[in-house]
């Protein structure tokens, strides 16, 4: 090969050599960019390992080669970072050098700058780790979030279990205390004059309410639980919402409140537990009730919904509404409403979150429609009972 | 005064540090960003040790290596006739510890003699700290290496490493 030929590649290719005898005395160079700069500040007669740093504790793998014990050695990816900060990167190649005889004379010290496809080696590295890092960043999360789970799960059961056992402890000195109001007012324990019935009352009131919040938590750590069951039968919704009526009736009256029925005739039965179902249609009366001002109509409204194989109830109240940041808390246990102490409203939040789950379990929906003091409209609705065949 | 060169490899998974324990020990500088590092970095550092009665010049080179797999057949070119080496691992990955194992296995295979120290590097990151101290004395233990809690942030423990490790070249040294 034509020298000039030599000299293009070296050039072009970016690659210098040193040849040195076999005692690693360097006995000539090329170095025609710059590649090895120490190349040209050792030059002639320097010890090879002297002015090549990296080959540092490399006598022995270089004297291997010398001795024809070792054919080659390479060294890939040097990085070499220059006074500008920038990185170049070589790759040193190490061969027996051969007379014509081809008995070894020395060594071939060859390098070549590889920086363009090292800078492009680098990146696709930098990314791959990168990414790596950030799964094995998801996969700790993951991890974390598994037992922050099993941790709540286990918070979440241990809290059910304790609002249970104590609903359960509280119900049955209630069932005593109410057993006894009953006795006195009755008269069992003698006549009373009228003040004493009337502490009778507020206390039987009372006793009432904590009575309701009491089964209320009992309802809310079977359903949480999935340990609710229900039987389905067809029930009257007319006569089930009367039934509900009357039981508040009391309530109405004491706020001067009216309930309007509005159903039309020949409504088919709703497939439902008639408790539950009462129980649905009670808190949201219920509700309703505690939202409206006196001397208001609280509108039950019974129909066959839009969507086919399923009744309708609706319950407008006159209350203030519901602001719309309190929508997405309505229907969660203790979702309570800002305001609500203003309506002059009590409770303790279950009511709505019971209505929900017990609908769910029936496979229906609940939703509401509300306007800012335009009173607010639940809707619920339940499958119908399928129909007798006819003929 | 006796002078003595030695080249000592940091060993480890991609992002443990490596780079980083380098560069704070050498120029005492850190760096946040992380920068892969592909093929081999060599610094020089030039450290007094005291042995017997007289003190050693000892050179130490660096050969700072590429973690990724793409280099595990290269990696035994790097290694030759180093005399030591810095097994560096991320106190916040417990999966860094498991390569650990190769890479000794290597030196020792390529160099019989070489002295292996145990780096657990970023102890700065207190709260992501994913490795408990019977975990990393085990470690210790199987690759029969000293061990060293390091941060390269903060320097803490990174020049007590090396010189720990230069300690162990020169005391054995037959310069």
């Amino acid at each position: 090969m034509p020298n000039t030929v030599a000299q293009m590649i070296f050039q072009e290719c970016l690659i210098a050599y040193a040849v040195t005898d076999c005692d690693l005395r360097i006995i000539e160079v090329n170095d025609p960019q710059d590649v090895l700069p120490e190349y040209h500040q050792g030059r002639l007669g320097s010890l090879l390992t002297e002015i090549v740093p990296e080959l540092v504790d490399y006598e022995e793998t270089l004297a291997q080669i010398v001795t024809g014990e070792l054919p080659r050695f390479q060294v890939s990816w040097i990085n070499r970072e220059l006074s500008t900060g920038q990185i170049v990167y070589l790759t040193m190649l190490f061969l027996p050098y051969r007379d014509q005889t081809g008995r070894i004379v020395g060594l071939l010290h060859i390098v070549q700058d590889v920086t363009e496809i090292g800078y492009l080696e680098q990146a696709v590295t930098q990314h791959r780790n990168e990414l790596l890092l950030a799964r094995d960043q998801l996969a700790l999360q993951n991890t974390q979030l598994v037992a922050s789970n099993a941790e709540l799960k286990r918070l979440d059961e241990l809290k059910s279990s304790f609002v249970s056992i104590a609903a359960h402890e509280l119900r049955t000195p209630l069932t005593s205390v109410m057993g006894y109001l009953e006795l006195l007012t009755g008269g069992d324990a003698g006549p009373l004059n009228d003040q004493q019935s009337d502490y009778l009352i507020t206390i039987e009131g009372a006793a009432q309410r904590l009575l309701r919040i009491t089964n209320d938590l009992l309802d809310v750590t079977r359903l949480e639980a999935g340990r609710l069951d229900l039987v389905l039968q067809p029930v009257d919704l007319s006569a089930l919402v009367a039934s509900v009526a009357a039981e508040q009736a009391a309530r109405l009256n004491a706020k001067s409140q009216h309930l309007s029925l509005q159903a039309p005739a020949h409504l088919p039965p709703a497939l439902c537990d008639v408790v539950r179902a009462g129980q649905i249609i009670g808190n949201l009366i219920s509700n309703a009730r505690k939202f409206s001002p006196p001397d208001t109509t609280i509108v039950v409204r019974l129909s066959e919904a839009a969507e086919p194989g399923y009744l309708l109830i609706s319950v407008t109240d006159r209350g203030i509404g519901i602001p719309p940041e309190n929508h997405a808390m309505l229907f969660k246990p203790f979702g309570r409403i800002g305001g609500a102490g203003e309506a002059g409203a009590n409770g303790v939040g279950l009511g709505l979150f019971i209505a929900r789950s017990l609908v769910d379990l029936h496979g229906g929906r609940i939703w509401f429609e509300s306007l800012p003091h335009g009173g607010t409209t639940f809707y619920v609705s339940l499958p119908i009972a399928d129909r007798a065949p006819t003929g | 005064m006796i002078t003595l060169n030695r080249k000592v490899c940091l060993l480890g998974d991609f992002a443990v540090g490596k780079t980083s324990l380098v560069r704070r020990f050498v120029y005492d500088l850190f760096e946040d960003k992380y920068l892969s590092t592909i093929g081999v970095k060599v610094s020089r550092k030039v450290v007094a040790m005291p042995r017997d009665d007289t003190t050693i010049e000892l050179t130490i080179m660096l050969w700072d290596l590429a973690d990724s797999q793409e280099f595990d057949s290269v990696r035994v070119s790097y290694l030759r006739g180093a005399s030591g080496a810095v097994a560096v691992c991320d106190i916040t990955r417990p999966s860094t510890i498991d390569g650990l194992y190769k890479y000794s296995r290597d030196l020792r295979a390529n160099n019989p003699g070489a002295h292996l120290i145990l780096a657990v590097n970023k102890i700065d990151l207190a709260d992501q700290r994913a490795m408990t101290a019977a975990q990393i004395e085990a470690v210790a233990l199987d690759l029969k290496a000293p061990v060293y809690l390091t941060s390269a942030k903060t320097g803490k423990n990174v020049d007590d490493v090396f010189r720990h490790l230069g300690q162990m070249l020169v005391t054995n040294a037959a310069a």
